[in-house]
């Protein structure tokens, strides 16, 4: 198959009805711009680390709002914060906060996870 | 020995703080690394206890940054301070003068007038009199200026000042007795047996007529020493805990004793030694820019005292630097602060891998744009277009795949991430072989200066095109526009660079500098303050924006790409990089 530098994903299901969203709003209250994101990418396309290991934040927001932690949590371990996202982001979401707490509060439930 | 039970609570009081201070200061020391420990030993032995003494007078005594900052705050704190001191001196001096034979114990030369009537036989009776007197006049001007200060503040030069809680209170309630009470004790005194100096003698005269004048006078000197005791009692935990604290500081800094080596114990001396004046809340552009108010260095050194730290002021300040630098007492603010955010980091990733490019070329400059440098191209083509004309030969780092510097996680007290990047990005600049290490961000700069101990020289791009155009390497024509200079604060207050932005810009056209205000303001973009929203941000860019555009200059020059950025959103005059300027200058 001709590789055009993505792939398609593979199927999965998301039940929203039994996600645990426990996690994501203890994160809003740290930082409530989290509801700001509009999933743009502008963050993910800036981003320094991404360049050098799988680190985007626009997927880490979509996961943790599906409760999917540990995958959020493998999104963002590799940031290196320097706050590139910050200042591109077009919401004006406070993305270094935001990964301070997701990190934060997600390193305690993956960690004790596994 | 002469003895009266009133004099117990002062007697008490002083045996209580003296104890209280001497242990705590053994404590501190006893946690300072061996190393250290031997440096006190040794300094009080060598020329530099002269010089730590020579700076507790200027200091803690004369307050001379005090003065500087405001003229009357500098006399109220001079006043109780030295004011006090000499009294206590002078006071010994005359007691022991007139009592050579017996023992003389502490409380006798501070109740001397309760105790002797007849100062026939002490030397110069007038001489120590009318000292005396004027001593206490000019503390009771210092206490009164102090009293006005806490009904009107701004007129002493400060727009906010400090919070108290009860034990404060205590603390400055008897403070703010102890003179008035003396003043009292001494008049009433002089009324009775009809001596005193200019000031306590006249007051006495006005007394005299009182019929139970033996009883109100007894009444004073007791309420002397309760306000005595009740302040020294109070000490320990109230910010006059800073008197004793900061002579200990500045001996300690002085002695060259580390404070990065000993963070713990030396954030315990610093937080103990900030009197909390007050004079970094003005400084702080939060404090008024969003009315911010944990987060203010004196509010928020009072609860890293008291252990009581909220995570959201360890993480609101900007890290500008702007309290240091006003700071009379020298506290290390941003260590503080970043000893506070490395307890509460989360923890990354700490084994990473790096897909970089092929190895660099080797070349003559190293060039280093930084993060927030690939966010303002036009500054990255202004510095190829100047390595072109001056025919440098030059290497890009971080063109592509490059890697953050490591200050910003420092600031968030992400030490472990830090140094994994820096040990990649000096591996990387080392193989350029490059003698010189030109970055355009001033972040990355500090870094590189401050953490990455590279062999070579590491120079801004001001200082370097200062240099390219001094050697004549880069010819400049002049240019006619006016602008001023916003400072950015990593450049200024964080490296001390200041000469070399100052004469470029000189050299490019009509340079209108902002106002001296320590160093320049905040362009709210920092990149130290984490929990702080978008608007926050742009309420402190407008505060900065709005002096600098009243310099009516029609560009601001920076020479930071963070400040470029963010100041541009929020200023209606056009902002431009240093870098912009003399790239479209060369001849």
């Amino acid at each position: 198959m001709k590789n055009f530098g993505f792939t398609l994903s593979k199927s999965y299901e998301i039940n929203l009805d039994k996600a645990d969203r426990a996690l994501v709003e203890k994160i809003r209250l740290k930082e409530p711009t989290l509801s700001l994101c509009i999933s743009c990418g502008t963050c993910s396309a800036t981003c320094t680390a991404n360049v050098h290991q799988n680190t985007n934040l626009r997927k880490a927001i979509l996961f943790v709002n599906r409760g999917m932690n540990t995958e959020a949590y493998n999104e963002l371990k590799n940031c290196q914060f320097c706050g590139k996202c910050q200042l591109v982001c077009p919401r004006g979401v406070n993305t270094r906060n935001l990964i301070f707490n997701l990190v934060k509060i997600l390193e305690k439930e993956v960690n004790h996870a596994v | 020995m002469r003895f009266n039970i009133f004099v117990l609570p002062f007697f008490l009081g002083l045996i209580f703080i003296l104890s209280y201070v001497i242990r705590k200061f053994i404590l501190w020391q006893s946690q300072l690394l061996a190393e250290d420990r031997r440096k006190i030993r040794k300094g009080f032995f060598s020329r530099r206890f002269l010089t730590a003494s020579k700076e507790v007078f200027y200091e803690s005594l004369l307050h001379r940054k005090m003065f500087r900052i405001n003229p009357l705050m500098g006399y109220m704190h001079m006043s109780f301070a030295l004011g006090w001191l000499l009294l206590i001196v002078v006071g010994n001096i005359e007691s022991r003068l007139y009592n050579v034979k017996e023992i003389n114990l502490p409380y006798y030369p501070i109740f001397l007038k309760f105790f002797v009537h007849d100062k026939g036989d002490i030397p110069y009776p007038k001489l120590f009199g009318a000292t005396m007197d004027f001593l206490l006049l000019a503390i009771n001007v210092g206490l009164a200026i102090a009293l006005f200060k806490r009904v009107n503040s701004r007129v002493l030069g400060m727009k906010r000042t400090t919070r108290m809680e009860t034990v404060d209170k205590i603390g400055l309630y008897s403070l703010w007795m102890i003179f008035p009470m003396r003043l009292m004790a001494e008049s009433s005194s002089s009324a009775i047996y009809h001596n005193g100096g200019f000031l306590t003698g006249t007051l006495g005269h006005a007394f005299s007529g009182l019929a139970s004048i033996e009883t109100i006078n007894y009444g004073f000197w007791w309420a002397y020493s309760i306000a005595l005791g009740t302040f020294f009692f109070a000490l320990p935990f109230t910010r006059y805990m800073h008197i004793p604290t900061e002579v200990f500081l500045i001996y300690l800094r002085n002695f060259g004793v580390s404070y990065k080596n000993n963070k713990k114990v030396m954030e315990q001396v610093d937080v103990h030694a900030c009197s909390r004046c007050g004079v970094c809340i003005d400084a702080c552009q939060l404090s008024h820019a969003i009315q911010a108010n944990g987060m203010l260095p004196a509010h928020y050194f009072k609860a890293v005292r008291e252990g009581k730290v909220k995570d959201k002021y360890t993480l609101e300040c900007m890290m500008c630097g702007r309290c240091k630098s006003i700071c009379p007492v020298g506290v290390e603010t941003l260590e503080i602060r970043s000893a506070q955010r490395e307890k509460i980091a989360p923890s990354f990733e700490k084994n990473r891998t790096f897909q970089l490019p092929a190895s660099l070329k080797t070349a003559e400059v190293a060039y280093f744009a930084g993060c927030m440098g690939h966010l303002t191209p036009s500054v990255i083509q202004s510095m190829k277009t100047v390595f072109q004309k001056a025919g440098v030969s030059y290497v890009f780092v971080d063109e592509d795949a490059g890697i953050c510097c490591g200050r910003p996680q420092l600031l968030a007290g992400l030490n472990d991430i830090a140094s994994e990047l820096q040990k990649q990005n000096k591996k990387r600049i080392e193989e350029t072989g490059a003698k010189t290490l030109v970055t355009s961000c001033p972040i990355c700069l500090n870094v590189f200066k401050k953490e990455y101990k590279l062999n070579i020289r590491v120079l801004h791009h001001t200082e370097y095109l200062a240099e390219l155009t001094e050697t004549g390497r880069l010819k400049l024509k002049p240019g006619t526009e006016t602008f001023t200079y916003h400072e950015p604060c990593e450049l200024n207050r964080g490296l001390g660079i200041r000469k070399e932005p100052n004469k470029l810009l000189s050299s490019l056209g009509n340079f209108k500098p902002l106002e001296e205000s320590l160093g320049g303001f905040c362009c709210g973009g920092s990149l130290g303050g984490i929990q702080l929203s978008e608007k926050e941000r742009a309420a402190v860019a407008a505060d900065t924006a709005v002096k600098l555009k009243m310099v009516n200059a029609s560009q601001i020059v920076t020479a930071c790409p963070l400040c470029k950025s963010t100041l541009k959103r929020n200023s209606d005059v056009p902002v431009r990089d240093v870098a912009e300027l003399v790239a479209g200058q060369i001849v």
